[in-house]
């Protein structure tokens, strides 16, 4: 039972893509579509933790500008992975620097409150994490935590790889990424109800959780 | 009673799990099945992948492809190859520090043994060779005239001193012994060092050992070379003490 379970989930179709990506190189249009397809939805995740809603379009302005630049990239499979996640990332930062400017509602903290509550019952909250809680949740992780937790569970990034893409050192990203699964773990069990009642730490968990929403 | 407690215990709480008031597999380790949680929650699955998206991006591809976009230079950022030729460069850059390092602990080790050894010896040796060392070490820092060219370095090999050539030695008498190479100097402490070092493992493997050994045709000739070298040492040292 290491831990990144699920990373490695990923990372098996690794070699997969890294073909795919190989052959797209030599201009075979059909391997793009081919990558395209692996990398996207773990994209696609990762943008809907950073910019919400948004993701889409800016998953768009991203995948341009990797459809752009492919002939630049050098790596296997991994690799791309981080690659593409390196160019969402700053279109991202690009779209919430804009949106800083010309702010407008989007109101992640309304996201959390308005949680339908598919966490009022325990087998829900434990067999189907709905997406829109699992983003409400890591979307009220502090920004370096709910990147380390994206990157490492949703794209499926190792260490070394998701620190580069974050441009910071290795150990900071894992003690980030640790932190904000714990607080995730913690958080889950918060929302259950009569759970863990003493030692659930509603109080502990900082605004803006489901603790706050029951 | 406490038997069929601490029987049941274990398996009860497991069943429980699925509908019970019990608390859920609450993960020691935040990963595993959290991270797998999250994971399926937020990743979409590929029905969710909006077709029309793809076929944007695949356009773009083809633009880029066939504007000739795919033969740009690969900049640092879009290299993800694994990180071994970093570390390859690394690796010459520490091997050579080390390399390094070892020359000098070598030549230290060796200057020690030669600055403890050789006073020793030429005192019971001979005393005349003492105040010559230091006449040819004066004129030496000095650029003084040198008729026989450029002052051998002390990296040029051993075998090319003074007094081993007997013409140089009749030459010698002014001017040779400011040229002196400072390597005839640590040939002779070598020398004179070797056969207590010898047998003491490791010492020979530095470089200036090495050097000696080199000078000296193999490490069983060290011997006779050495033989030699004292002898015309001394005789090269009587000279110009008797000349004075």
């Amino acid at each position: 039972m290491g831990q990144g379970g699920e990373r490695r989930r990923l990372q098996a179709h690794d070699g997969e893509l890294g073909a795919a990506v190989a052959r797209a190189q030599d201009g075979d249009e059909t391997a793009f579509a081919v990558a395209y397809r692996m990398v996207q939805p773990g994209l696609l995740g990762y943008l809907r933790g950073l910019v919400g809603d948004d993701a889409e379009d800016v998953a768009s302005d991203a995948w341009l500008e990797i459809a752009r630049d492919l002939g630049r990239f050098k790596g296997d499979g991994a690799g791309f992975r981080g690659w593409t996640a390196t160019i969402a990332r700053h279109r991202a930062l690009d779209h919430l620097r804009r949106q800083r400017v010309r702010p407008r509602a989007t109101g992640l903290e309304q996201d959390v409150l308005e949680l339908p509550g598919p966490h009022s019952t325990y087998d829900q909250a434990l067999e189907a994490l709905s997406t829109e809680r699992a983003l409400a949740l890591v979307r009220g992780l502090p920004r370096d935590q709910a990147e380390a937790v994206l990157l490492r569970v949703v794209v499926g990034l190792d260490g070394p790889a998701a620190a580069r893409v974050l441009g910071k050192r290795p150990g900071a990203v894992r003690t980030a990424a640790y932190r904000g699964l714990k607080r995730l773990a913690r958080q889950l069990d918060g929302g259950l109800p009569a759970v863990h009642g003493a030692d659930g730490g509603v109080t502990d968990e900082g605004p803006g959780t489901l603790g706050d929403s029951t | 009673m406490g038997e069929r407690h601490s029987d049941d215990g274990p398996p009860g709480r497991r069943r429980a799990h699925p509908g019970g008031p019990v608390p859920g597999p609450r993960p020691a380790d935040p990963g595993t099945a959290l991270e797998a949680r999250f994971g399926t929650a937020l990743r979409p699955d590929g029905a969710g992948l909006d077709p029309e998206a793809e076929r944007r991006a695949v356009a773009a591809f083809r633009a880029a492809r066939d504007a000739g976009a795919h033969r740009a230079r690969t900049r640092r950022r879009d290299d993800w190859r694994p990180r071994a030729p970093r570390r390859a460069r690394f690796s010459v850059t520490a091997s050579l520090s080390a390399f390094l390092a070892s020359v000098t602990l070598g030549g230290l080790a060796v200057a020690a043994i030669a600055s403890a050894g050789a006073p020793a010896h030429r005192g019971d040796e001979q005393p005349a060779p003492h105040p010559t060392a230091d006449t040819s070490e004066r004129p030496a820092s000095v650029p003084a005239p040198e008729p026989s060219g450029p002052r051998p370095a002390t990296s040029q090999a051993p075998a090319s001193p003074a007094p081993t050539d007997p013409a140089a030695t009749e030459s010698a008498a002014a001017h040779a012994r400011p040229d002196r190479p400072a390597t005839a100097k640590d040939t002779l402490a070598h020398c004179r060092a070797y056969e207590q070092v010898k047998d003491r493992g490791k010492a020979l493997n530095s470089t200036a050992w090495q050097r000696l050994v080199t000078a000296a045709g193999g490490a069983e000739k060290v011997a006779a070379y050495c033989a030699g070298r004292l002898a015309a040492a001394t005789t090269a040292a009587e000279e110009p003490g008797a000349g004075r």
